[in-house]
């Protein structure tokens, strides 16, 4: 009897130090996140509260480099100018991310021909570094030598031919234009993909009720596709305020033509790294970090927050 | 069947020649070749990449034991990687320093070794050598070269209009009116990449603000950028606007070239460093230089100059000596003359001539008078630079963004800032030392 | 049921317009690559004149392409195979295992997904220096896991919730532990996530840049996109390199979507139904 309580001691010790190895599971995966992810974003955000001297921490300076940020200048100028790029970044993307991506999500879904190769073809883009894209299009729009200007010209639309990356006005959106047309085909799939988890019936219902298309769409479509809506726009805000390869690989690190196209990204590389003849700034430059890890997540936890009520409720 | 008999000849005598080398010096040589110590050698120009590696090759024959490295970056992401590989102590033993402030922040975080006596510092002019000092105003660069802002003409073009290379600013205006009447463009000029603005402004601009009068004026404090003098040199970069290649903001410098290599553009402003770039590209078009403006007819061109970049040794490095034997090297007339006519740059080794024309003729107006580039050598410094300010003005500017008094209202204010963090700097540099 | 005609036209119409925009580009790159400079200058949208592989040829001799090739494998391949490993692992925990903290963990991978890594690139530098990975494939590899986990790891947690614990219960009785179970029987049926999260992984971490940039510094260590960089230093002149060079470097991605493009659409659109 008593040897019989031992094993049973045992086994109960065996399996207890069995539950222990399944916290095994968890661990790589918290270490790595958090030494390589966490740690510096937290260090990042500290760093907003030193003085620096090339990369060594000086002294602590309290908020000094916020007010410097906000208040100086030509920091605040450049601050604000580029949060405001930021801004139309997000507004234009919708536009033209997601608005392109959902009408083509809903043609490719509608009865057509070839679905798999539409879907493919959009997609291709997204295959190609930033870094190719940004080159292929700064020479494409090109002013004197590129692509589309000839092509225009070609087409007797010499009248629209302008210097894409070169004008205060068109530059910004050129290089928002480049983004969407790389990942247009990502969103798209996100939204197919909502679209082929929307049963085909209420569809079948609505019809035969002789709701019509545009009804169709505005009562049943979009509403039902509201989850990949909401985390679609959750990701384009994200990227409208961490956007930098574009801009650095379209127009360089202040964002030209005359910071035009500046965003806080390119003005955080500026302080962080220094120019070709500018030193660096790590205190003002982690202070910017600092805003936009605000910025974001304050805006993402607020859509998620809303998003994940509704997602309870059903 | 004979001819393999001979291969197989030489080759034996080849191989035998080899190992009686080896086996002359056993220990000494053969161990060396072994053990070459490696220098990495980092710079910003990738398109003088052949020229190093001739030069690297002229030292590595008197220094059997030492093989040097060039490895050039893209001179925009340049700053980032040096700066990078300096902190983190594990990187190249020499580098390129850029010129003035430049240099002298990485020396005054005491990032590189002082070169005061190292043997034919001496022999390099001291104007040559402020560009690479320390706030200590100790020496921590080789430089190489001076760099002139020069106007580059096409003299096909010159010849055929029948007109006479400008030596004032007003014979310029002239000139750009007789060039653009028969539709060509008189002045390829980019202005996508700002700095290219400042280079242009300091070429056209000193006959207009007076030259090192003004200078002068703006180091004792008599004067600041806001100045008439200053005002007047802008007035010149309006004028010269209907000069340009349309919509010329959006071009680059590539784009600029572009249009000269063709010849649809008869004139070309930048540092005379271009030169060695058209005979490369261009060498059948005969390219004339315009080393300066003149205030009048007759007069010495005022050129406006400024020293490049010049080489230092990491203090992190393990190899300083062998480094510092580069160095050395560097600072010698046979490196200065292997540069010169590789490069077709001047040499900032005294006693060295440059055998290319065109560069003599530079050197020569030079010498003779010049004056400094002003936003480079005295307002480089700040983050950001006064220097960045007022180039991205001029390009805010040009693109009816601003006005000029705005423009120089806002350089000054910079530079009033950049001013006022100086001596701070130099406080938390003393609390360093305790 | 009818489908008007016109809709079914204007529909065609405006897929081979945007077909157009999203090939046309691409395609310039590729036909722009056989040009010689002048050709590329006087006439750039005709097709090239003759199909000669010399461009490639000189890219490929003047840049370290092979070395950056390789690179670029090694480090998505190492980057992904771990993210998979560590992130289902993590998920599988979440959505298994009732432990209190578990909402604690799943906000600690949130913060990861919405605040933007490049801002903490400073630390991240100054972390690499103290490790000495500087300069090193590892910087890249950790920097890659370690981005890519929170996605990862919250994907991997909405699968395993979906699938029926009815299953594990009975391995657990046939006495598999809990790692078999893992292993054995979760797994394989999460192949849809393990395609999104791979294929999303891969695409990132192959095209990235940035890192590279900032942490690569010797040239036979380079990827492909920072190799780029210095083709466009060095050779910012001759677009019939430069093109050439751009080809070459979306070529690999492009074949092995070609090959796979099915898998990669399905594994994209099966992985965002959840």
């Amino acid at each position: 009897m008593s040897s019989f309580k031992t094993t049973e001691g045992m086994a109960h010790r065996k399996k207890s130090k069995r539950k222990h190895l399944v916290h095994l599971f968890l661990l790589p995966a918290v270490l790595l996140y958090g030494v390589f992810q966490l740690y510096p974003l937290i260090s990042a955000a500290f760093n907003s509260l030193y003085s620096f001297n090339g990369f060594d921490k000086n002294q602590f300076i309290g908020l000094q480099n916020f007010i410097t940020l906000f208040k100086e200048k030509p920091y605040n100028t450049f601050f604000f100018n580029a949060f405001q790029h930021n801004w139309i970044y997000f507004f234009v993307t919708v536009l033209t991310q997601l608005a392109i991506s959902l009408l083509l999500a809903l043609i490719i879904h509608s009865k057509i021909k070839g679905k798999e190769f539409f879907k493919s073809v959009f997609f291709l883009p997204k295959l190609l570094s930033v870094i190719v894209i940004g080159f292929l299009f700064s020479l494409i729009l090109n002013p004197t030598r590129g692509a589309l200007n000839s092509l225009l010209d070609g087409m007797g639309l010499e009248f629209l031919t302008r210097p894409w990356l070169g004008s205060m006005d068109t530059a910004l959106f050129s290089v928002i234009f480049v983004d969407s047309w790389a990942s247009i085909g990502f969103s798209m799939l996100i939204f197919l993909a909502g679209l082929q988890a929307i049963e085909p019936e209420i569809f079948e219902a609505a019809r035969i009720d002789g709701a019509n298309p545009l009804t169709i769409l505005t009562r049943i479509t979009v509403p039902m596709l509201g989850p990949s809506l909401m985390i679609m726009t959750v990701l384009v805000f994200i990227g409208s305020f961490e956007t930098f390869e574009y801009v650095f690989a379209m127009q360089g690190s202040t964002g030209g033509p005359y910071y035009s196209t500046d965003v806080l990204t390119t003005f955080f590389y500026r302080l962080a790294f220094g120019t070709v003849d500018g030193g660096q700034s790590i205190g003002v430059g982690s202070a910017i970090a600092v805003v936009l890890f605000l910025i974001i997540g304050l805006a993402t936890s607020t859509i998620l927050f809303v998003f994940k009520r509704k997602d309870f409720e059903r | 069947m004979s001819y393999k008999k001979l291969y197989v000849l030489l080759f034996l005598i080849l191989v035998s020649l080899l190992f009686a080398a080896c086996g002359n010096g056993v220990d000494d040589a053969g161990d060396e070749g072994i053990d070459a110590v490696k220098l990495e050698m980092y710079s910003w120009r990738s398109e003088d990449r052949k020229a190093y590696e001739e030069i690297i090759d002229a030292f590595e024959k008197e220094n059997p034991n030492i093989k040097v490295e060039f490895q050039p970056y893209d001179s925009t992401e340049y700053n980032t990687i040096l700066t990078n590989s300096l902190v983190s102590e594990s990187g190249p033993d020499i580098v390129q320093l850029r010129p003035y402030s430049g240099a002298r922040t990485i020396a005054d975080n005491g990032y590189l070794v002082s070169l005061n006596d190292l043997p034919g510092v001496q022999d390099i002019d001291s104007t040559y050598l402020d560009a690479a000092r320390g706030s200590d105003e100790n020496v921590y660069g080789i430089p190489l070269t001076l760099n002139s802002g020069v106007i580059f003409y096409n003299q096909n073009i010159f010849e055929e209009l029948g007109i006479d290379p400008p030596e004032t600013w007003e014979e310029l205006i002239e000139v750009s009116e007789q060039i653009k009447s028969k539709g060509i463009t008189p002045i390829a000029q980019g202005g996508r990449d700002s700095y290219l603005l400042s280079i242009f402004h300091g070429v056209v601009a000193p006959t207009a603000y007076d030259g090192n009068e003004f200078v002068k004026d703006i180091l004792n404090g008599n004067a600041d950028l806001t100045d008439q003098r200053m005002m007047e040199s802008l007035d010149r970069l309006e004028e010269l606007e209907q000069y340009l290649p349309e919509d010329f903001i959006a071009l680059d410098d590539n784009d600029a070239q572009a249009l000269f290599y063709s010849e649809e553009a008869a004139m070309y402003i930048n540092g005379d460093y271009r030169l060695e770039t058209f005979e490369k590209n261009i060498p059948d078009i005969p390219i004339g230089v315009i080393p300066g403006l003149a205030s009048e007819v007759g007069d010495q061109p005022v050129v406006m100059n400024w020293v490049d970049g010049s080489f230092g040794v990491v203090e992190a490095s393990e190899n300083k000596e062998e480094a510092l034997k580069f160095m050395e090297f560097m600072a010698s007339k046979e490196f200065g003359q292997i540069f010169s006519d590789e490069l077709n740059r001047v040499s900032a080794v005294e006693g060295v001539n440059a055998k290319n024309e065109v560069v003599q003729k530079v050197t020569e107006a030079s010498e003779a008078n010049s004056t400094p580039y002003l936003m480079l050598v005295h307002f480089g410094e700040g983050s950001p630079s006064t220097k960045s300010i007022f180039e991205d003005s001029i390009q805010g500017m040009y693109l009816g963004e601003i006005s000029k008094e705005e423009l120089l209202e806002e350089a000054q204010e910079n530079a009033e800032k950049v001013a006022e963090e100086k001596p701070e700097d130099l406080e938390n540099k003393e609390d360093d030392g305790d | 049921m009818r489908t008007r005609w016109y809709f079914q036209t204007i529909k065609y119409l405006l897929l081979a317009l945007f077909t157009f925009i999203f090939v046309y580009p691409i395609f310039l790159m590729f036909s722009s690559s056989f040009k010689t400079n002048i050709e590329i200058f006087t006439t750039p949208l005709s097709l090239p004149k003759s199909f000669s592989f010399e461009n490639f040829i000189e890219v490929w001799d003047v840049v370290n392409f092979s070395n950056y090739i390789w690179n670029s494998i090694i480090v998505s391949s190492a980057s992904v195979f771990i993210v998979l490993f560590v992130s289902s692992l993590a998920g599988f925990y979440l959505a298994r295992y009732p432990f209190k903290w578990n909402t604690a963990i799943l906000l600690f991978f949130m913060i990861g997904l919405m605040l933007p890594m490049k801002l903490a690139v400073i630390p991240l530098y100054m972390m690499m220096m103290k490790l000495g990975l500087l300069d090193t494939l590892f910087s890249l590899i950790f920097i890659y896991v370690a981005g890519g986990i929170p996605f990862a790891v919250f994907l991997f947690y909405g699968f395993f919730r979906t699938v029926p614990k009815a299953l594990e219960d009975s391995a657990r009785l046939d006495g598999c532990n809990e790692f078999q179970i893992y292993y054995k029987i979760v797994l394989p049926l999460m192949k849809p996530a393990i395609s999104i999260v791979g294929i999303v992984n891969l695409i990132n971490v192959w095209n990235d840049f940035f890192y590279p940039l900032i942490f690569i510094r010797t040239d036979s260590l380079s990827t492909i996109p920072l190799g780029m960089l210095t083709l466009f230093g060095e050779y910012d002149t001759e677009w019939n390199l430069l093109f050439a060079g751009l080809s070459l470097s979306a070529l690999p991605m492009i074949v092995a979507f070609l090959f796979a493009s099915r898998q990669f659409m399905e594994g994209l659109t099966e992985g965002a139904v959840k």
